[in-house]
């Protein structure tokens, strides 16, 4: 055991929890501004203690920087034994990372942005608690506190979802992310009963070192049921909807949870299972097509939506999409790259969209903005950083990672995938600079000047991001792969570099050239042309409407399954309850005291009715003893 | 005679002395929840002095009561599954009759009390049984006082249809049940069955465990025998509710584990198919219904059937690990119910209703409150780290191994339990703040109460972060005996 890495790695899990009981605990007896205090200090400090430890993991071997800590017994039942343990290594690592230090930012963000609520408190509690179960998803060694962690930020999602709780729009948008990811953790227990089914443990060491017992039907099951709950809790095809939705929490929670940390928990989770997909082929496929066709899928209806938040979601959806893809076709390390430069380039968009939105009083359509490079520079600036980098605009950090998973799609022989990915792409330029150019170029549309208020506190963390999004790909250059030398240690047998000497150049010329074709028509149609973008309204008409609902998913989904849902529960719950459950012990009961009426009908107190009785019984009787029964039961 | 011979009476003794008390005087209130921490008290010391010396004299007595050809003795004890019931009784007990000082107008409190402390005798005299006799008598003995709460001190008509069906069904159930035990003792002579084997012919077997079986169901209760259920559960008061549900239902699937299933293995087997049929009804009819269910209370009551549907799908899986975790559930069960219970009770007093459109938003008003529903509901949605979800997950981990079709279909129960959690839980606190004409304004959770509640919370995180606490104690040899388990 690394006694480094035993006494460090605890206190970075546990800091932000220490931060979330105080605040609930302690808080209230304090001024409000110390709850902000100890929510930052708690995650910076798990930042910095992450960066040390990052610092000692990275200098030990290779060979060496897999760390598996035993702590305890979870349970003991029959012969398994499901122990608490925490699992460092490379890519435990660069999640840890991204969730302190975004996370810090975001927190710092908060401070600003947050400022005026009322339950400034609640929310710092509730984002604390956040980033302590995505920590635990990420530090686990093994699935089943890797399943609480999962639980744990599905519960802060909710909650921070559902924040502006006296909002029906956000009570039902925070239910509706809940119950899809309690589909996903179900997912997520069948692979783990399947695991218990084969080799009798949960456990990463154990799972892992003997995939070989399993065959690779049971291992594609395995690997199909995880994708549920990766799906689930990523936003991808099918389970996608509630992560639009969730935008009805505050801007910081879409930045943290909703773009950078959360729903990147399944790329996570398919990349630490990476020894099960490896051996897996179908399962891998199907991650890789899901991803796919949920990054086309969003980038579609990001072209027509005028939220500039729910722009910035189903372009969330999108970028996993190509995580996912990345992962699915064993490209783990692009995969890995891509969730770190996209939590930089997606937390800046939603932060420097959050200062836009505060200072319009709480706008978020785009319909109502326009012309805010001028009356805001500091958002203009910013947001444009981040929109070239999610473009992937040379030489801003989504063009290095983004290329990577082409390129890489098209290396390791995935024509469609590839073709997929780049048509993502060009959509992914087009709608990202159609929200960039409605919301800061032309005219100011909305009906009240903006209240422009610098708040020191949110733009320091937007301006980092700002800086990482830009240089944040220069770890992967020609001839200094550092990226894919830093996760060495966690993909062993799997480790494919990323290299812009390996990149197919003319593939990557390609793409580029395309994605400049979706920004001048973008351009065309925002900037220059108001009645070309008239024009081609119309020509869309009907895939318009269609793509502004989404597909019309929401109303299928609500006719397929909560439709006869509540119907099965009305006729379990109302209907077979009241007519069989206590009609049918009624109806006895009913039966029984006829009977007793009808029996009463005999005792009717005459004298001569007995006499009528016990005479026609003395026949009978009488016969009886002369004939026989004999003789009755032969007739 | 040893402590554990009257420790059953503790609470009795003290409604005793709770009526001797003057009307109205504070002791009223006093006497029974120190009675209560009392037997608490006792019950861990049982549970030490067991787990660290085994069964000896201290967690073990027996007295010769019927001498003859048909013996019975007065044998109690606590062993290492039985102790977990106790702890559960002593436990919830404590929080119930807590909460009963709001409850019941001055005036009556002492019977009220006297009641309460009696039916928590009953349940402590059940769990601790060792002979039939004595459990047959406990099992029979406990409708007298939930029946006398029910009809005598809420007053409504419903209430009092309530406490008739009831009556009706668990007596029922118990004529049926002493079929069951006579049927057995004709053929051992003896009310001393437990941890001796009999050689009961399997005909008789099946006929005896369908008995035991039924007389069971009805107590737990299971589909379809469950028509008692939803008016007991909504029309008794919250202290008697958070009993019945957190304790007494408890008492059928304690049955099965201590008596049913070593008594009658050949028979378990050959009703198995069945039991496991009514289990995953239970568990699916259970969570429907309570998506319809628009009172808080009726809907509390039919997430019961279905939780306690999986701790019978547990018991007839016939998997080692599904059984452990099955005492693990129970546990888990009866401490999330008691708390849902006495906080519906709490937000009822306050609203005036438990109709769940009739009023919402109350987190505005009351955070603490929705601080602690939101603990209970999240227990009852099975989120992982908290004790449903340890019950759950290691019951279906070893069902999915024996019944893996049962199991998978089961699963579906899990999704269900996060919508109706939800409905409950946002209804009540969520969305714009609105209380019926009439409410008083202050919503916030009393001290008293907020105490009331957060043992039982506390409980619910702590068996979900460390549940081998329980399942590391209820270990293999101390279900040596179920000889059911070996033979699979």
């Amino acid at each position: 055991m690394d006694a480094v890495v035993a006494n460090i790695a605890p206190q970075i899990l546990f800091a932000p929890l220490l931060g979330c009981l105080l605040i609930a605990f302690v808080g209230p007896r304090l001024p409000r501004s110390v709850s902000a205090v100890i929510g930052c200090t708690s995650v910076f400090a798990a930042f910095a203690l992450t960066v040390g430890l990052a610092a000692h993991v990275w200098h030990l071997p290779v060979a060496a920087q897999r760390i598996d800590l035993q702590f305890g017994t979870w349970a003991l039942v029959g012969q398994a034994h499901i122990g608490f343990g925490i699992w460092i290594d490379p890519l435990a690592l660069t999640w840890m990372l991204v969730i302190t230090g975004v996370g810090f930012l975001i927190h710092l963000y908060s401070v600003g942005y947050m400022g005026h609520d009322a339950n400034y408190r609640t929310f710092f509690a509730h984002m604390n608690l956040f980033v302590f179960s995505m920590l635990l998803l990420v530090m686990s060694d093994g699935f089943l506190w890797l399943l609480v962690g999962w639980g744990g930020v599905g519960l802060a999602s909710y909650l921070l979802i559902g924040f502006y709780y006296d909002r029906q729009s956000a009570v039902l948008a925070a239910r509706k992310a809940l119950i899809m990811n309690v589909i996903g953790d179900v997912g997520i227990m069948i692979a783990i009963f399947l695991m218990f089914a084969h080799v009798g443990d949960q456990s990463f060491a154990v799972v892992f070192a003997r995939t070989g017992a399993f065959g690779t039907s049971a291992l594609d099951w395995i690997g199909i049921w995880l994708l549920v709950g990766a799906v689930a809790k990523s936003a991808q095809l099918p389970l996608h909807t509630w992560l639009p939705d969730a935008m009805e929490g505050p801007t910081p929670v879409s930045a943290l949870i909703h773009a950078a940390t959360m729903v990147t928990a399944g790329v996570y989770l398919v990349a630490r299972c990476h020894p099960i997909y490896d051996r897996a082929p179908a399962a891998a496929e199907a991650v890789a097509i899901v991803g796919a066709a949920s990054a086309l899928f969003a980038a579609t209806i990001g072209c027509v939506q005028y939220d500039i938040k729910r722009v910035l979601a189903y372009s969330t959806m999108s970028q996993i999409g190509y995580m996912f893809l990345a992962v699915g076709i064993g490209a783990y390390t692009a995969g890995a790259f891509h969730f770190l430069t996209h939590a930089f380039f997606k937390a800046l968009l939603f932060m420097a969209a959050g200062i836009v939105i505060h200072n319009l009083g709480g706008e978020q359509d785009i319909r109502k903005m326009g012309g805010l490079s001028k009356r805001m520079p500091f958002a203009f600036w910013t947001f444009l950083a981040g929109t070239l980098a999610i473009a992937g605009v040379p030489p801003f950090s989504g063009f290095f990672s983004k290329d990577s998973i082409l390129d890489q799609a098209a290396a390791l022989g995935h024509p469609w995938l590839f073709a997929v990915g780049v048509a993502a792409a060009a959509l992914t330029a087009f709608y990202m600079f159609r929200l960039f150019f409605s919301t800061f170029a032309g005219e100011y549309r909305g009906s009240v000047e903006p209240h422009v208020e610098r708040v020191p506190a949110m733009e320091i963390p937007v301006a980092i991001l700002a800086v990482l999004a830009t240089i944040g790909g220069f770890l992967v250059l020609p001839g200094h792969d550092t990226f894919s030398a830093l996760l060495a240690g966690a993909f062993p047998d799997a480790i494919l570099p990323l290299s812009l000497a390996d990149f197919d150049w003319p593939l990557v010329l390609g793409t580029l050239m395309i994605v400049a074709a979706a920004i001048v028509t973008a351009y065309a149609m925002y900037v220059i042309s108001p009645q070309l973008r008239a024009d081609v309204s119309r020509r869309l008409g009907g895939l318009r409407l269609l793509l502004l609902d989404a597909y019309h998913v929401d109303a299928i989904y609500h006719l397929m399954f909560e439709v006869p849902a509540y119907a099965l529960a009305q006729a379990c719950g109302v209907f077979f309850e009241r007519a069989v459950i206590a009609g049918v012990p009624q109806a006895l009961a009913a039966a029984t005291s006829a009977l007793g009426g009808l029996s009463r009908g005999w005792e009717t107190g005459y004298l001569r009715r007995y006499g009528l009785t016990i005479a026609i019984g003395a026949s009978l009787l009488l016969y009886f003893v002369i004939f026989g029964l004999h003789d009755v039961g032969a007739r | 005679m040893q402590l554990i011979d009257v420790f059953p009476l503790v609470p009795f003794a003290f409604g005793l002395l709770t009526l001797l008390v003057p009307r109205g005087n504070q002791w009223v209130r006093i006497l029974p929840i120190l009675g209560a921490v009392l037997t608490l008290g006792m019950s861990l010391g049982f549970a030490a002095g067991y787990f660290v010396l085994g069964g000896t004299a201290t967690t073990s007595s027996i007295h010769p009561w019927i001498v003859g050809p048909w013996t019975a003795a007065y044998h109690v004890r606590v062993d290492a599954t039985s102790i977990w019931f106790v702890l559960l009784t002593t436990f919830v007990a404590v929080p119930a009759i807590w909460a009963a000082w709001s409850y019941g107008d001055a005036q009556r409190q002492r019977g009220f009390m006297f009641l309460l402390l009696t039916f928590e005798s009953t349940l402590l005299g059940l769990f601790t049984a060792a002979d039939l006799l004595v459990f047959y008598v406990y099992w029979d003995l406990m409708l007298i006082p939930v029946f006398v709460l029910l009809a005598g001190y809420t007053g409504s008509p419903d209430a009092r249809r309530a406490a008739w069906a009831y009556l009706i069904y668990n007596g029922a159930g118990g004529l049926v049940l002493l079929l069951g035990v006579v049927g057995l003792v004709v053929v051992t002579h003896t009310f001393e069955v437990l941890g001796s084997t009999f050689a009961v012919a399997p005909a008789l077997q099946w006929w005896l465990f369908g008995a035991f079986a039924i007389a069971f169901l009805v107590k737990t209760p299971a589909f379809p025998f469950h028509a008692w259920m939803p008016p007991t559960y909504t029309h008794s008061p919250p202290p008697l509710v958070a009993m019945i549900s957190g304790i007494q239902s408890k008492a059928g699937l304690y049955g099965f584990i201590v008596f049913a299933l070593p008594l009658f293995p050949d028979a378990a087997h050959a009703w198995a198919p069945l039991m496991l049929g009514i289990a995953l009804v239970s568990i699916l009819y259970g969570a429907f219904a309570a998506l319809a269910q628009t009172d808080m209370k009726t809907l509390v009551a039919y997430t019961s059937l279905s939780h306690l549907g999986l701790v019978l799908l547990a018991l007839f899986a016939f998997d080692i690990t599904s059984l452990q975790a099955s005492v693990l559930m129970i546990v888990s069960h009866g401490l999330i119910s008691a708390a849902l219970f006495i906080m519906l009770g709490f937000i009822e007093e306050r609203v005036g209703t438990r109709d769940l459109f009739a009023f919402g938003g109350l987190a505005a008003k009351a955070p603490r409150l929705q601080a602690l529903m939101l603990i209970a509901a999240m227990a009852l949605l099975g989120l992982p780290g908290l004790s449903g979800f340890a019950g759950e997950f290691l019951i279906l981990v070893g069902s999915w191994q024996t019944q893996p079709v049962v199991t998978a279909i089961s699963l579906l129960a899990i999704v269900i339990a996060s919508v109706y959690a939800l409905r409950l839980y946002q209804a009540a606190m969520h969305g714009e703040y609105r209380v019926p004409a009439g409410a008083p304004a202050a919503m916030e959770l009393r001290p008293r109460e907020l105490l009331v509640v957060a043992p039982l919370l506390a409980a619910i995180i702590f068996f979900g972060v460390w549940p081998a606490v329980v399942t590391s104690r209820t270990s293999p040899p101390i279900f040596g005996h179920l000889r059911s388990y070996e033979t699979r």
